[in-house]
């Protein structure tokens, strides 16, 4: 199968594949192309909702009943269709790892909260909160102490 | 919970070959310290056999800080009661404790004091650490021009 790449900012964005049979691969592509909204935002999905969420809008992208879930600035949740790893590749860099199923936007982190069981919360603007592991916490801490 | 019983495992074999040189050590200490000049053949196994499980168990129950969900003081809680069951059994076993409630009250008094200890100066550390983190996040997001 061959791949071509046409770089022309003149004419519209399109992604066509042709193929002899409908395949995982472009199923895949089909998915991908769907869920890719522009370099600023994601696409989420609640319900029979569809929305363009913009990266600055998202609380956090974490992992729920072993789904990837944006948390916008209301607190809604919104399925994502992207892994929690290709997330991390894609998004700006103020969204934080706070623990191995979260990717927390530190614009919208109100304050860490120590918890009784020894353990650190972050506490979301929306009133979200998500525990932070002790590993992130120390790589945070020096992401801060560096800035 | 396959790659913890793992790490359990090899901590735990890790740490084993410690326990007869422990045993060694605490023979020692009986000799010196009271009546204890001579042992027989199914002390010393009993010993060797009980202090290498003991250090088995104290050894692989370090996985449990691997546990990213789970915050430092459960983690500490868990290993400490197990600790405790482990140490206390190998005490009454080996007789270096005798059964009986006030030793047993004695011994579980002072292992409940360490531990308290040990979960207050976590507390205070986790609590400072966090006050600390806290104050560095408002001065990056003002920076940043955060609302």
């Amino acid at each position: 199968m061959k791949y071509k790449l046409i770089i022309d900012k003149n004419s519209d964005e399109e992604i066509i594949a042709k193929v002899h049979a409908p395949s995982s691969l472009t199923e895949q592509i089909e998915n991908l192309v769907c869920s890719y909204s522009g370099p600023d935002s994601i696409i989420g999905y609640r319900e029979d909702e569809m929305k363009k969420l913009l990266f600055s809008d998202v609380e956090c992208i974490t992992v729920i009943d072993k789904k990837v879930v944006a948390i916008d600035t209301d607190g809604k949740r919104f399925l994502l269709k992207d892994r929690l790893r290709e997330l991390e590749n894609i998004l700006p860099s103020y969204f934080i790892r706070i623990n191995k199923s979260t990717l927390a936007n530190e614009h919208r982190i109100l304050r860490f909260d120590a918890v009784f069981s020894g353990g650190v919360d972050a506490v979301f603007k929306c009133g979200y909160r998500d525990y932070v592991s002790r590993r992130c916490f120390s790589q945070i801490k020096r992401r801060y102490e560096r800035a | 919970m396959k790659s913890f019983i793992y790490e359990f495992i090899r901590r735990g074999l890790t740490a084993c070959g410690i326990g007869p040189v422990i045993l060694g050590i605490v023979y020692l200490i009986l000799q010196r310290t009271s009546d204890v000049h001579t042992l027989t053949v199914n002390q010393v196994c009993i010993g060797i056999f009980s202090v290498a499980l003991l250090a088995f168990i104290a050894g692989g129950m370090n996985a449990f800080y691997q546990i990213e969900r789970l915050p430092l003081m459960v983690s500490i809680l868990i290993h400490g009661v197990v600790l405790y069951i482990s140490y206390l059994v190998t005490y009454i076993v080996n007789n270096w404790l005798e059964w009986g409630m006030m030793p047993v009250l004695v011994f579980s008094g002072i292992f409940v004091i360490g531990y308290l200890i040990i979960w207050i100066i976590i507390y205070s550390v986790t609590t400072r650490k966090t006050k600390q983190l806290n104050k560095m996040l408002k001065e990056k997001q003002k920076n940043t021009g955060e609302q």
